[in-house]
């Protein structure tokens, strides 16, 4: 089940992991999991132009805006991304909202 | 995905959408406007009338030949979530009209080499020819007519014009998606040259080795290492093949 974040909100949550995998910003999250939801950031509008119209049936249904793209995160995955500081209410609330359905 | 009406309907299916009524009437309307736009020199489109039956619609090109009750199209229109205005009737019979079956003489003269699915199951792979009509593109099944030399001599050809279609490259990350811009559907005509890619790829500076490709069709396809590969694909719940590289250099005809 994926979180859903928009445009603005996976861009800051990539420019983020970046300062701390650049060793920018400190954290306890493990690097790998946080190099995998960078890779899931980039796999995102992969899927979206791949395969638009799962996402756009969705995206309709829950009357989301257009820049907004189902992520994909495992739990331990998403445990390290709420482990960085300084992210936004948005991408939190995002990620605490829990999953919803594609 | 659109469907043979240029409607999405079978994604929308699963939404609670009414659907449009669409009568005989406006369906043979609709034939008799448009039909002097759609037909060619060898396509040729009628209304056959039926005592005590719904007239049928027959579509007659060379060696292939299609008939239809008019009532039968008006339904599976309105299944497909069709417009039932003027319009959208006469847009979706346009689509319609796009998907008839290829003939022989068109996929030879203007065919196209591209990936589709080769079983119904949606599992295995393989070339096949197709012709664009302008947004659609239709796949060419040979006739019976036909001789294998001539369907060889058809294949070999198509694989050769893929090489002109235009394919653009989107680095996404670790991931690189490859796009007919101008018909999504022909995205897999880079597959025909897998050395032109690899060369397009390294002059982009971007990793050549341990690729795996995730196809799709009619998608646009992917081109990523492994882990960001299978993470892609696993993801998804639509059909897909993932494949090594030396399996795309040895796909057969679907």
């Amino acid at each position: 089940m994926p979180y859903w974040l928009a445009a603005g909100e996976r861009c800051e949550l990539r420019l983020t992991i970046g300062a701390v995998l650049d060793g920018a910003a400190t954290t306890g999250a493990d690097d790998s999991f946080l190099r995998a939801v960078l890779t899931e950031l980039a796999l995102a509008p992969v899927r979206d132009r791949v395969w638009p119209a799962m996402t756009a049936v969705a995206r309709c249904a829950a009357g989301y805006s257009d820049d907004v793209l189902p992520i994909r995160l495992s739990g331990a995955e998403r445990g390290a991304v709420l482990s960085l500081t300084g992210l936004s209410g948005a991408v939190l609330s995002a990620l605490n909202d829990g999953p919803r359905a594609l | 995905m659109t469907d043979v009406f240029g409607t999405a309907g079978a994604g929308l299916g699963r939404m609670p959408i009414r659907r449009s009524q669409i009568n005989s009437d406006l369906v043979l309307d609709i034939v008799a406007e448009a039909a002097p736009e759609l037909e060619s020199a060898t396509l040729r489109i009628r209304v056959l009338d039926r005592l005590g039956s719904d007239p049928l619609l027959s579509i007659e090109e060379d060696e292939r030949r299609v008939r239809i009750d008019v009532a039968e199209l008006a339904r599976s229109m309105e299944i497909a979530h069709v417009t039932g205005s003027r319009r959208g009737v006469r847009a979706a019979f346009a689509s319609w009209i796009g998907h008839r079956p290829v003939t022989d003489a068109q996929a030879d003269a203007t065919g196209l080499a591209v990936c589709g699915w080769a079983d119904p199951g949606c599992t295995t792979i393989g070339w096949q020819v197709v012709v664009r009509r302008g947004n659609v593109v239709a796949v060419w099944k040979p006739s019976a007519a036909v001789a294998p030399t001539a369907i060889a001599v058809t294949r070999t050809q198509a694989q050769v014009r893929s090489l002109s279609v235009r394919v653009d490259m989107h680095v996404a990350g670790e991931a690189v998606v490859w796009t007919c811009t101008a018909a999504p559907a022909l995205s897999t005509a880079a597959l025909v040259s897998p050395e032109r890619m690899l060369l397009r790829l390294s002059r982009r500076a971007l990793p050549t080795d341990d690729l795996l490709v995730v196809v799709s069709p009619p998608n646009p396809f992917v081109c990523a290492r492994g882990p960001v590969a299978e993470r892609l694909a696993e993801e998804s719940n639509e059909a897909h093949v993932t494949l090594a590289w030396p399996s795309v250099e040895a796909l057969g005809w679907s």
